[in-house]
């Protein structure tokens, strides 16, 4: 009663039943998954048989490297590596896997290594010297592990196939998120090799609770995903339900964190980001620290994290790296400049449109002289001069920098004088959308800062046909809007509607680090302390100076009273 | 049962924004009529005697903690008395939101937007109003822990500019009789005990009851003080000039404050902001009541239907005069249903022994 019907995701077997009939090579697709499906059985003992299966199974890629060759050892096994050109540690599978099996197993005289046990067990235990070893004994699990870039050995005789852990492939080396600059902090960023992101979070977090469960998704992507928590920080609630909607994906290709993050969003039809992304670890170690949860998927330089109220997005890690004086001053001016992103154009509209008295006489004639030759209304001319400036940031966005920059330059002077010179626009008109863009461009997070791009547009319709009465409606739905999103369970606008005064603590005024003991609440973190309780400012006066500190003089300025320098 | 839960902090809240945003009522426009001559008086002696009352219902309403006046009233005075009483309630707070929102649209048309029709003002503050009916008890209350700081802030800023500011306007009140002021101190309370009412309906809301009847009691004391100072706030700065002569003093001066340049365009932003809150929980308070007295009927469909009929309403007076007139009267006649019906309810149930620790305390 009272209560608004919650969107529940959907279950994947709802969406099998829903799912239309897949066609053209996508049927190929399918069947192939079929067929995969169809040999969940054991592998056999008969090497040819097994080989043949695989083949079918793999299809025809001239990219799937069958090696046959025999093991010298007196009883002549054969065997076959079978690995993906390109995925795999081709140096170290010749030194670990065929040089031993090859070459060194002649030397050994192993008469009595007959039974397939002996064989396997001599072969995990003294052959193939490989980290991480394993052995599966079923059709499709090998068909996984080779897909997902392991070798395979099957030998003749064993009904088990040994998963060679030698993935190895081309990557781009940790570099600075470029998104994500800072004056002051690391400057490490991930990069698209999921084993990496998590150990550049491991580097920070050096606590045995630091949990990481991998999961698989998309049906033919095969993505691995690696879930980050701190077991006895986050909720465990929370933690099964970010698992749990990770399982629920139903989807043929997951090729970046983003097709994840709209998978698992509570309200995929709002234009308000529910989940956080960021390249940098230092970010995820701090979300992490806080209770919440980390989502890295193999592919994408972007971790996501969960759940995400729009005061996280608005810091910068920046933020805690300075003083806390400092850093709320910068939020202060952020905050400043979100409003002028979103409101300002709408405001010159209403005060141009309707409300002359708002504005100084003086200048309500300078505008009015300015705007005397123009010849479209102030909504037609700010719609224009908005969209063509964002026409000039999607185009500099998809050129190369030295480009984009001089796009920026030719938009942002020459197309802005010019327009100004022919009569089309107001030269107050270039200053709004000017300083629009660069309240936007104060805002951290691109998506937030994308999210208000886009809701300019119809606050500034509103302004134009109703003024600042429609001006406070569009704000109105805006706000009621974002009052009832939820990021996994908790409120979009917390710690401010809901809310907790812990939390204002971490909102436009941050408080002291060392004042700031307690995790955020929203989060319902199960351990909510990050250490013991909050000193004073002059108990945390005393705690690091204890009877005062002085720096005592060297012998030589005692005598001299003072320092010389030597020349 | 599955229910949005709001924090009884939230509700004071609240309580404490619907208490603010009284001074849109046209009622207050007749209270002004007398501002100056002493109507402090009649104001502090309602504020007094409202709170003692105000906290004698709170504290009734605790014998039901998980129930709203809807749930227990037919019980209380048998169904056939009960369900007439809880919709006539109902009824009248949907009532009261149209009008205030006719009463609102034409303080727009008349301050900012002389050459728009008032239909279109109307069907865009339904549409803000059914949004905020749509986002339920959690959101709106979200919605109003955002805009409350600035809500109250704004009084004091138009206290802090206002040119009318007079303190002989505290002066006794002694030259209209006796009678007068007993009427006015009447008329005041049962206006405090009508917007404790709300609090009524959304009381099984109320997360963890046995905390909110400690904090219920604290802030009825807030509440009353704010009230308070709303009601001495709007005598004060208004006075009986602007009160007696103008239609909507409030804008005679706001235009008369100078923040950069004239800003009764910008006052108007924040009056629009308290309107669509007391309008939209109106109309929420109206759909819950009757919601809750028929079981499966929504609350999003009611929103829904009731507003061609609000816009019906709101549009039925030819002009300024008459819709003030109606106002007035609704008002009145509300202010007696909102008020005596959880009094009585209440004072009835305490005579029957119903609630509290007795087995009429249905689980929830």
């Amino acid at each position: 009663m009272g209560r608004r019907r919650k969107r529940q995701p959907i279950p994947a077997a709802a969406l099998k039943g829903r799912r239309q009939p897949e066609v053209n090579g996508s049927e190929t697709g399918a069947k192939n998954s079929n067929l995969v499906a169809s040999y969940d059985r054991p592998l056999s003992k008969d090497l040819s048989e097994n080989v043949d299966i695989l083949k079918q199974l793999l299809g025809n890629s001239d990219d799937i490297i069958f090696r046959d060759f025999t093991i010298g050892n007196a009883n002549e096994l054969k065997a076959v590596l079978i690995l993906v050109d390109g995925l795999v540690d081709k140096e170290s599978l010749q030194l670990n896997v065929m040089t031993p099996l090859m070459l060194w197993a002649k030397k050994i005289a192993a008469p009595a290594v007959t039974t397939p046990e002996a064989i396997r067990a001599l072969l995990s235990e003294h052959f193939l010297s490989f980290l991480e070893l394993k052995e599966e004994n079923n059709y499709p699990k090998v068909i996984d592990a080779i897909l997902g870039a392991d070798a395979v050995l099957i030998i003749d005789g064993l009904d088990i196939a040994f998963i060679l852990g030698a993935k190895k492939w081309e990557h781009r080396s940790i570099s600075e998120p470029s998104n994500e600059n800072l004056i002051r902090g690391p400057r490490e960023g991930f990069n698209e090799l999921m084993k990496s992101s998590v150990a550049l979070v491991r580097r920070r977090i050096k606590d045995p609770k630091l949990t990481v469960k991998f999961v698989t998704v998309g049906q033919r992507s095969k993505t691995e995903c690696a879930v980050l928590y701190l077991e006895d920080v986050a909720n465990p609630v929370l933690v099964n339900e970010v698992r749990r909607r990770l399982e629920l994906i139903d989807y043929d290709g997951i090729l970046d964190s983003g097709f994840i993050e709209q998978f698992i969003q509570d309200s995929p039809y709002s234009p308000f980001p529910q989940i956080q992304y960021t390249e940098r670890p230092d970010r995820v170690a701090a979300a992490i620290l806080e209770g919440r949860i980390a989502i890295i998927s193999d592919g994408s330089p972007n971790a996501l994290l969960a759940p995400a109220t729009l005061s996280n997005f608005l810091p910068s890690p920046e933020d805690y790296y300075e003083s806390w004086i400092l850093s709320t001053a910068l939020r202060i001016v952020r905050t400043f400049g979100i409003l002028n992103s979103i409101l300002l154009p709408s405001l010159y509209i209403a005060f141009v449109n309707f409300h002359q008295e708002v504005i100084p006489t003086k200048l309500a004639l300078a505008m009015a002289g300015a705007r005397s030759g123009v010849p479209f209304t102030a909504l037609v001319e700010a719609f224009l001069m908005e969209l063509t400036f964002e026409l000039l940031r999607e185009a500099g966005i998809r050129l190369p920098n030295p480009i984009a920059s001089t796009i920026g330059i030719v938009g942002g002077i020459i197309i802005g004088q010019a327009a100004v010179s022919a009569g089309l626009v107001s030269p107050i008109m270039v200053i709004v959308v000017a300083l629009t863009a660069i309240g936007s461009f104060a805002i951290p997070s691109f998506n937030v800062a994308l999210s208000i791009r886009i809701l300019r547009f119809p606050l500034m319709a509103l302004a134009g046909i109703f003024g600042l009465y429609g001006l406070t409606a569009g704000v109105i739905l805006i706000v009621l809007h974002i009052v009832t999103l939820k990021s996994f369970g908790v409120p979009y606008l917390s710690p401010v509607a809901p809310q907790t005064l812990s939390g204002l603590t971490d909102t436009i005024v941050r408080a002291p680090i060392w004042k700031r003991q307690r995790r955020p609440g929203i989060f319902r973190p199960h351990n909510p302390f990050r250490s013991g309780p909050a000193p004073s400012y002059y108990q945390h006066k005393q705690d690091l100076h204890p009877g005062g500190f002085e720096i005592a003089p060297l012998p030589d300025d005692a005598e001299e009273g003072g320092s010389k320098l030597e020349p | 049962m599955n229910r949005d839960q709001i924090t009884s902090r939230q509700a004071f809240l609240i309580l404490a924004s619907l208490a603010s945003t009284e001074v849109l009522r046209p009622s207050f426009r007749n209270f002004m009529l007398w501002a100056g001559n002493g109507g402090w008086l009649p104001i502090l002696a309602a504020v007094v005697i409202g709170l003692i009352l105000v906290g004698l219902i709170i504290r009734l309403a605790q014998r039901f903690p998980q129930q709203s006046i809807a749930e227990y009233a037919p019980r209380v005075w048998s169904p056939w008395l009960g369900y007439p009483l809880v919709i006539a309630l109902a009824v009248a707070f949907f009532v009261q939101g149209t009008l205030s929102l006719r009463n609102v649209t034409e303080f727009v048309v008349a301050a900012i937007l002389q050459e728009t029709p008032i239909s279109a003002v109307i069907l865009v503050m339904l549409v803000l109003t059914a949004s905020g009916t749509l986002a339920g008890l959690e959101g709106m209350v979200r919605f109003n822990e955002l805009i409350f700081p600035v809500l109250i802030g704004t009084f004091f800023v138009i206290l802090a500019s206002t040119v009318q500011l007079n303190p002989w306007y505290l002066l006794p009140w002694l030259d209209q009789g006796i009678g007068k002021g007993v009427w006015d101190v009447f008329l005041d309370v049962v206006a405090d005990i009508t917007i404790v009412s709300y609090l009524l309906f959304i009381y099984p809301y109320l997360v963890d009851p046995e905390n909110s009847k400690k904090a219920g009691r604290r802030y009825t004391l807030f509440g009353g003080g704010i009230l308070f100072g709303t009601y001495l706030n709007t005598l004060l700065f208004l006075g009986h000039t602007a009160g007696s002569k103008f239609t909507w003093p409030y804008l005679t001066v706001t235009e008369n404050i100078r923040l950069i340049e004239r800003g009764e365009a910008l006052f108007m932003v924040i009056w629009i902001l308290a309107a669509f809150l007391r309008i939209s929980f109106c109309f929420y308070i109206a759909a819950l009541g009757l919601s809750q007295l028929i079981p499966g009927l929504k609350i999003a469909w009611m929103a829904l239907a009731s507003l061609p009929l609000a816009a019906f309403i709101a549009l039925r007076a030819p002009n300024l005069p008459t819709a003030l007139l109606l106002d007035e009267m609704v008002n009145r006649a509300f202010l007696f249903v909102g008020a005596g019906v959880p009094l009585f309810t209440l004072l009835l149930a305490w005579l029957r022994k119903m609630g509290g620790d007795s087995r009429e305390q249905a689980p929830n």
